[in-house]
């Protein structure tokens, strides 16, 4: 069975290996970006330093995500948590598919320690919800304006500011929120950019005043995130971080992966995880992922699984094992022998 | 192979020995009586001290809170890669990496985690696995979650504590239990916004008292060798030693372990009403032989607080330094990440001065131990200058020539002359916590043990000599030489072999199911997952 591939043509694994490190090596600014699980992060950091590589996650909402803590911090709860004692929940936004489990449990179940209170789900700009939350969600209607500016305008007329436009539906939720034992706001990155999340984040605090409130805040990718938190604990920073000075270092603008790409500074891109990337001209494009076919335009295909592995659990608000068995190699293990035969490179000092 | 580190000065409590001699390792092990062979490496430890390698109790090290609070500042981690020993939190030893690489270079070789929450059990290990060199070891949290306050109100018998509390204590590979403001978190959930020892969690009528003595005692006939380490209700508020003092008077000749009790030091007196009542609380702990502590010492800088008391660092966000927290509801267990900067202000000034006090005036080194409660009360690289502080009262007085003298004046700390010697030093940080923890393979010199040795040439600046040890050994292996890491050894993290019953599992399997809709395996997961070759060591329990 075929599972790597140099350009179009089939490869044995060890030849498409040796390529990927013969690109890694000559190149001026390696990039990886990655959406996996822990050991493919592992491997890749391990990598990184080795190849003075800048590493990164391809997704946005991964980004926003990082820059809410990175700015401000928050109020957050655990999923699980949140269906057990949330009696109001207002989900704030589009959510990604990952979440959409979560939502119907929140929508079909009543919270057990909520005092015996019943669950009310009200939603605000959060596009096409599943069936059963759509038909038990109270709409409120930011009509045209921005997720950032229908969160500014929930603070405002909580606070019971005027404001220039209002939020259709809201007395019902104001009302809900008066008498709530404790709130849920139900968010992501993928739906919300930093600035909402923060405004989101300035309504959970002033909701505490008075009642108890916090925010569930799901990940944009679950491996993404994943990925974003072994970086933290592994280099000390989250995604971006660049190895390219010998140290590690994080600038969420400077080293981000989709501008060095776009903008032609990166020469090698190595990529790890399941969305679809296509390179600009210019660029060698490395890819390990569970695919059956070349990546168009790809210089290097690798056809990885993931075997038993430990991934981010937007549910269980962390890291869950998940066991099974594949042929292919795991993408940590392709990485890895990557690793041994790249040249020693100085070391940064501990 | 037999590796000989001679004519050091020996200094190992747990054996008696004090004086100049040599220390043989073979495999791993020390080996007492090598008989008359010739060593296949010998190093000339002349001039030095030789002690085990040291232990620390209580430093937060890895795990969720940890991880965000790294998340929430990475300004701080870059201001050490750029301008390193100028910048706040220069020294916090932020990544994984450098926790293992500067813990090993001031000679310690085993750091417990304190406080690991069992539902992120998972990622505490990935972590604390991805740490160099050390052994790692790490207690479980209970106390503020539904199942236990459920099985309190509902009157379930002791056997079926214990049983629940074997299964936690198995399936997070802790080496011991710990409790945070027993069912603060909980009533936190629930709006409550102060919450003291024999208040009562509203929907559960079980009052925190209730939850430690519980704990206290599932820990205890269980035989797990640490008792149950307890930071109690109220920490950090003026008045907060009444708390303490209460909850000591509750150990009730079972052991117990109070964390970091310079945070409840504090009394009312003065105009502020903040004022040291370090020294009743010695007397306290003076006279109860089953209390142990570790002191949470402040040192003065930036540093980011890391605690499982939500309610408690609730409160504290307005204080954030610079102005950013995170406040997180848990499953059971919550947290809160709250950077703060500790000045030679009257309130920094007073906590520096408790901190000293409790250590100065609790007569019995194995029953205090040496910690800042990293990061809380200061980063663990503020070790160093500690050590200094205790062992010289000169150093004291100078340190407090640049305090505040008012706060100084609400202490005895002036007053006081004892210096810690080398050998209560060595019992502190080595002999002591490998009992309290029932580590018996380290923290000693003596045959068998495993060979964590640290050797520290002999300086009379305290400071300098354990800040950079000549030598480290860690089972046998050289690892630190002249203060530089000269190997990156991985460890194991160590762990309790307690044997949960299978009708707890079964029971278990329920609730989950029907509380969350979820396989206990989200809850529990297999060694590989760690991502280690052989993960765990294991420690046994008392028979
Ligand atoms: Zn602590």
């Amino acid at each position: 069975m075929t599972v790597a591939w140099i350009g179009n043509r089939d490869a044995q694994v060890p030849l498409a290996i040796e390529h990927a490190t013969a690109l890694l090596v000559k190149s001026r600014c390696p990039v990886i970006t990655l959406d996996t699980d822990v050991d493919a992060t592992r491997a890749a950091l391990a990598l990184a330093r080795r190849a003075g590589a800048v590493c990164d996650t391809l997704s946005d909402g991964v980004r926003q995500e990082t820059a809410l803590f990175t700015s401000s911090g928050g109020m957050f709860i655990a999923p699980t948590e949140a269906i057990r004692r949330a009696d109001v929940v207002l989900i704030v936004g589009t959510l990604p598919p990952s979440a959409m489990e979560f939502l119907q449990k929140l929508a079909q179940t009543e919270p057990d320690l909520a005092g015996g209170k019943s669950r009310t789900v009200f939603s605000l700009a959060s596009g096409d919800l599943p069936d059963e939350v759509a038909k038990v969600a109270r709409v409120i209607s930011a009509r045209d304006t921005s997720v950032s500016g229908a969160a500014a305008l929930l603070r405002s007329m909580h606070a019971v500011r005027r404001t220039a436009v209002s939020l259709e539906g809201f007395e019902e939720l104001g009302a809900a929120l008066a008498e709530a034992r404790f709130v849920a706001i139900v968010c992501s990155g993928h739906g919300c950019d930093a600035l909402a999340l923060e405004m989101l984040q300035g309504f959970v605090s002033d909701l505490n005043t008075s009642v108890r409130a916090s925010m569930v805040l799901w990940p944009a990718s679950e491996r993404g995130w994943g990925s974003a938190l072994v970086s933290t604990w592994n280099a000390g920073f989250p995604l971006p971080v660049s190895f390219q000075s010998g140290v590690a270092e994080h600038d969420p603008r400077r080293f981000r992966a989709s501008r060095l790409i776009e903008e032609g500074e990166a020469d090698v891109w190595l990529h790890v995880g399941s969305e679809p990337v296509s390179p600009p001209d210019g660029i060698e494009l490395i890819v390990l992922a569970d695919v059956a076919n070349p990546i168009d335009r790809a210089a290097v295909t690798i056809a990885t699984a993931e075997h038993d592995s430990v991934v981010f659990s937007g549910m269980a608000g962390t890291f869950v094992a998940k066991a099974a068995e594949a042929s292919a190699p795991s993408a940590a293990s392709v990485l890895s022998q990557i690793l041994e035969q790249l040249p020693e490179r100085e070391v940064a000092p501990c | 192979m037999l590796t000989l580190i001679k004519g050091g000065h020996v200094v190992d409590p747990a054996s008696g020995r004090n004086g100049v001699g040599d220390v043989w390792i073979e495999d791993g092990r020390i080996n007492a009586a090598p008989e008359s062979r010739e060593p296949d490496e010998s190093f000339d430890a002349s001039g030095c001290i030789v002690m085990a390698g040291a232990i620390d109790i209580h430093s937060h090290i890895g795990g969720g809170n940890v991880n965000t609070a790294r998340l929430l500042l990475p300004e701080y981690h870059k201001a050490h890669l750029l301008r390193p020993n100028a910048t706040p939190l220069s020294n916090l030893g932020w990544s994984t990496h450098q926790t293992g690489c500067l813990y090993a270079q001031m000679g310690f070789t085993t750091v417990v985690e304190p406080a690991m929450s069992p539902a992120n059990a998972l990622h505490t290990h990935l972590e604390l696995a991805d740490i160099p060199i050390i052994d790692r070891g790490t207690l479980a949290i209970l106390g503020n979650d539904d199942f236990l306050l459920s099985l309190i109100r509902d009157n379930a018998s002791p056997d079926m504590i214990e049983d629940y509390v074997a299964w936690t204590v198995a399936s997070a590979r802790a080496l011991g239990v710990k409790t945070i403001n027993a069912g603060g978190s909980a009533a936190f959930k629930e709006n409550v916004r102060t919450f003291s020892f024999d208040d009562e969690v509203p929907s559960y009528g079980v009052s925190s008292r209730r939850i430690v003595k519980t704990l206290q005692t599932a820990v205890a006939s269980l035989g797990i060798p640490h008792p149950l380490h307890v930071h109690c209700n109220n920490l950090g508020v003026p008045g907060s030693f009444e708390t303490a003092a209460t909850t000591m008077g509750a150990a009730e000749g079972v052991p117990m372990h109070l964390a970091h009790l310079q945070f409840y030091g504090y009394g009312t007196e003065g105009k502020r009403r903040f004022s040291s009542a370090a020294a009743q609380l010695a007397e306290i702990v003076n006279a109860s032989p089953e209390i142990t502590i570790d002191v949470g010492q402040v040192m003065f800088g930036q540093t980011v607080t890391i605690s499982s008391d939500a309610l408690r660092q609730f409160a504290a966000r307005g204080s954030a330094r610079p102005k950013k927290s995170v406040i997180y509801d848990g499953e059971g267990n919550g947290g809160g990440i709250v950077p703060f900067a500790y000045k030679n202000d009257y309130y920094g000034s007073l906590q520096w001065a408790v901190g000293l006090e409790l250590f100065l005036l609790i007569n019995d080194p194995w029953r205090v131990f040496f910690t800042t409660d990293h990061p809380n009360g200061a980063p663990f690289t503020a070790y160093p200058a500690l050590f200094k502080l205790l062992m010289s009262r000169e150093a004291r007085r100078e340190a407090m020539e640049n305090l505040n003298p008012q706060a100084l004046k609400h202490t005895t700390l002036g007053s006081l002359d004892r210096e810690y010697s080398l050998e209560e030093v060595a019992i502190m940080t080595r002999a002591a916590p490998s009992k309290l923890l029932g580590l018996a393979d380290r923290g000693h010199l003596g045959d068998g043990a495993v060979a964590d040795v640290a050797v520290y040439r002999r300086d009379e600046d305290a400071e300098r000599m354990f800040g950079a040890a000549e030598l480290v050994f860690k089972n046998g292996e050289l690892v630190v030489r002249q203060g530089e890491v000269v190997s990156l050894r991985p460890g194991k993290t160590l762990r309790v072999a307690t044997q949960p019953d299978k009708a707890i599992v079964k029971k278990l399997e329920g609730y989950h199911q029907q509380r969350y809709g979820l396989s206990l395996d989200w809850f529990d997961f297999p060694d590989w997952a760690v991502g280690r070759d052989e993960p765990f060591g294991e420690v046994p329990c008392r028979t």
